[in-house]
Formats: C-alpha cells, sequence, structure tokens
C-alpha cells in the first residue's frame, strides 16, 4: 500500500497539473465560444444563432468534467477524450486569423489548447493516472469480496 | 442633488435613489403588483424593499382596499459582507469598462466553486477504497457539483471574453428568460453539492457570504423580534420624514405609534408567485454579479394595536 497515493500525495503533486489539464479546457472552450460570436457568427442574427452555440460549449463543457471524472476513477483512456476536445478547439480557432480578431484574445485561445495538450502529455499526469488505476483495481477488488462472501 | 424624486421627499439621498434604479431595472414591477393585488387579502398593500446596503426603497404606497390598517409587504435582500462581491455589486450601475471588472470577479469566484468540487471528486475517489465506500456519496453530489460549477466558470469567462470582443451578446444574454433561468438551475445545484460535501469551510464560504452572518435557511425563515422592531422603526420615519428618532421613541413609548407591526402569513399561493418573480432577479443578479446565491426574505407586515 506504500507505493499508493495517499491524499495528501495526491494534493501536493498532482491536482496542481490535474486543475490546470481542466481549466485550460475551459478557458479553451469559452474563450473559442466567445470568439465564434465575433467571427463566424459575426453577421448572423443573436436570437437565432446565439442559444446553439452556447449549449455547444455547454455540452462540451460537461463532457469535459465527464472525462477528467473518470479520469479520477482510473479510467485513462478518456484522456483521449480531452486530447479531442483541446485539438477541436485548437482547430476551430486557428482559420479564425482572417476574421482579424482582437489580437490578446486570439492568442490565449490558441495558447490554452496547447497548454492542455502539454499538461496531459507531462509525466507528472502520466503517472498520476497509473496509480489511479491501481485505486481502481483495489476499489473493484474490495467491492468484489464484499458480494461474495 | 439634481433629481427631480429629491424634491419630493422620496429619495433622501443618492445611494436610494441608486438603489431604486437598480430594482426598478431588476424587477418586473408591474407583475410583483399584479401577484400581490391577485390576492383579495392583501390587495393594495405597500411594498418596500430592503437592499442589501439598508437602502429602503418604496416601491408602491399602501392604499386602504384590504384593510384600513396599512399593509405592507417587505422585500428584504440579504447582505453580503464579503468584499470581491460587495465590490461587485457596487459596479453594477456603473458604465462598461467596470462592468468588466465586474464579470472577471464573478469568474473568480465561481472558477473558485469548480476548483473546489474537483477537490472534493478527487478526495473522495481516493479515500473510497480505504473507507471502502463510505465517501461514494460524496463524489456522486460532487459530481453534479462540479459539472454545474464548471458551466458557471464556462459562462464566467466567455462572458468576460465577449465583454471586451462583443458586449451586446451579455447584454442579450441577461434579457434573454432561458439564460436567466438556467443560471438560478447552476446556482442551486452548485450550492446543494457544496451543502452536502460536508466541506464545512466550503459551507462556510458560500452561506455565509450570502447571507447576513446568519445560516441560509435562517434568512429564508424571516425576520426576528429585533429586526421586525427596527424594521417598524425604519417604515415610520418612511411615513413621516420630519420624524426625529427621538421624537419617534417618545411617541411610541406614549403608544401613540406601534412598536413593532406583526408579522402576518402570507398566502402560500402568493408567496410562490412574488418568489417566482424575484426568482429571475436573484438568478440574474447572483450569477451575473455575485457568483452566489442572492436571498430575498419576503414577509408582510401589518400594524396592530396592542
Amino acid at each position: 500500500m506504500s507505493e499508493l497515493m495517499t491524499l495528501r500525495d495526491f494534493f501536493r503533486r498532482h491536482f496542481l497539473t490535474f486543475l490546470g489539464g481542466v481549466f485550460a479546457a475551459y478557458f479553451s472552450l469559452a474563450l473559442a465560444v466567445a470568439l465564434a460570436f465575433v467571427t463566424y457568427f459575426r453577421d448572423a442574427p443573436l436570437a437565432q444563432v446565439g442559444l446553439k452555440i452556447l449549449v455547444a460549449g455547454a455540452l462540451l463543457i460537461l463532457l469535459t468534467v465527464h472525462s477528467n471524472f473518470m479520469i479520477l476513477r482510473g479510467k485513462p483512456s478518456w484522456a483521449w477524450v480531452m486530447v479531442a476536445i483541446y485539438a477541436a478547439c485548437l482547430l476551430f480557432v486557428l482559420p479564425m486569423i482572417q476574421y482579424n480578431p482582437h489580437r490578446v484574445l486570439y492568442s490565449l485561445s490558441l495558447i490554452f489548447p496547447l497548454f492542455g495538450l502539454l499538461v496531459l502529455n507531462s509525466s507528472g499526469q502520466r503517472e498520476m493516472r497509473a496509480k489511479l488505476v491501481q485505486i481502481r483495481q483495489l476499489r473493484q477488488a474490495l467491492n468484489t469480496r464484499r458480494i461474495t462472501p | 442633488m439634481g433629481n427631480s424624486l429629491f424634491n419630493i421627499g422620496m429619495d433622501s439621498n443618492r445611494s436610494q435613489f441608486m438603489a431604486r434604479q437598480r430594482i426598478e431595472s431588476l424587477i418586473n414591477l408591474p407583475r410583483l403588483f399584479a401577484a400581490i393585488d391577485a390576492d383579495p387579502g392583501v390587495v393594495g398593500a405597500g411594498v418596500v424593499y430592503i437592499d442589501a446596503d439598508f437602502n429602503i426603497v418604496t416601491l408602491r404606497e399602501f392604499k386602504p382596499i384590504c384593510s384600513i390598517k396599512p399593509k405592507r409587504v417587505i422585500l428584504r435582500e440579504a447582505q453580503k459582507y464579503i468584499a470581491p462581491t460587495q465590490f461587485a455589486d457596487h459596479v453594477v450601475n456603473n458604465p462598461r469598462e467596470s462592468r468588466l471588472i465586474g464579470e472577471a470577479v464573478n469568474t473568480g469566484i465561481s472558477c473558485l466553486g469548480a476548483v473546489i468540487s474537483w477537490a472534493a471528486i478527487a478526495s473522495g475517489t481516493i479515500l473510497v477504497p480505504f473507507s471502502a465506500g463510505a465517501s461514494s456519496v460524496i463524489v456522486v453530489v460532487g459530481y453534479a457539483a462540479a459539472g454545474a460549477s464548471s458551466l458557471q466558470c464556462f459562462n464566467g469567462i466567455a462572458r468576460t471574453t465577449l465583454e471586451v470582443a462583443k458586449p451586446e451578446v451579455n447584454d442579450w444574454l441577461d434579457s434573454e428568460g432561458w439564460y436567466q433561468n438556467a443560471s438560478i438551475v447552476l446556482d442551486a445545484a452548485s450550492l446543494a453539492g457544496v451543502g452536502a460535501s460536508a466541506l464545512t469551510t466550503v459551507k462556510l464560504v458560500k452561506v455565509a457570504k450570502a447571507s447576513t452572518g446568519k445560516s441560509l435557511r435562517e434568512v429564508l425563515r424571516g425576520l426576528n423580534r429585533q429586526e421586525r422592531a427596527k424594521l417598524t422603526k425604519e417604515l415610520l420615519s418612511i411615513n413621516d420624514p420630519s420624524l426625529t428618532s427621538k421624537m419617534l421613541k417618545l411617541r411610541q413609548a406614549s403608544g401613540e405609534l406601534s412598536k413593532r407591526f406583526t408579522p402576518t402569513q402570507l398566502k402560500q399561493s402568493t408567496s410562490t408567485q412574488i418568489k417566482d418573480i424575484l426568482g429571475a432577479t436573484v438568478g440574474f443578479g447572483g450569477s451575473a454579479y455575485s457568483g452566489n446565491v442572492n436571498t430575498i426574505a419576503i414577509g408582510l407586515y401589518e400594524e396592530i394595536n396592542e
């Protein structure tokens, strides 16, 4: 049990990078959504497109929350969903350059997905995901032992 | 003091004038009055709004239709002592530059909520094997709270960005009913998650922020004896602005003026209707400028001879 993570270990070593990944996704999505209003949908009436854009953003946020939840529960394959979200944000934002958006906002919306990918790929995060798998296996072992006797 | 209302003694100072402006822009007053007048027991009752900074605004004077003795519906907003929130509230009526700061402060608060719920989920998940299932409740509740607070955080970041890039979108959002309703639901979900996750510090941050140093429940239950006495005094001096506090005390002691209005129960349906109308306001104010639930206490007060 000594090689397993304690709560204190987790908060000291992994929590900050974990949050970094989560918030990179929040910022990428929010900036992409906000910039969509001034670029692709600049001339579209708000009453028609506004709700749709926001709902799409909100669903992607919920997907982000769910995949990070699954990662914490020890299912590391959900990290690929995060990769997809970061990549989608990046690809969505890149062509906006032709609309000449606000410089700072545009560069931030490029930096955040890249930062998210970097954090996701860092050794600390990989280590954390591996440990969380062990914790899940331990949890499942406990559950089956409780059910079988 | 150039405003016209000052001359007829309705708003005795600038802060009250601003409070009136704010309330009138937030609450659908005709609907509120219609809801009150729909109840035969309180038709024509006066409506008084007391905001978080103790500005007392008489939205409507009492008309002696339901009874001869004055009846008043009191709507009291809970105080928020937290500094960033006060600050954010302070900039509500100011032009766009300060609205940007308001949005940014609000984003910070909602994103802090998201951080807290992730911490709750993480500790629940890691603790599960050792506490053998006891903390899985925390994880489930934390999951909902994380969803809600993440959406609030997303909303905050997007609004801050839009405030820079295209402020019209924010104005449009504030005018939409579905947006206001969604804000209420999110506030409620994140607050419920926080309450149930058994982290007392979190509770303190969220609830004490929204209320008068009392718990949310206590505020909702209404005003106590001392508060009623204070309120009566304030209401009497609204009625008669020339009355000094000493004169007021003397006349109260002689029984000429009542010491305390007695609370009478609003009929449940009217109360629900009023809450519905205020609901939009509460959600809007809560999510747009303070990031927590603004509490409004509703009470009906009438004067009786003791």
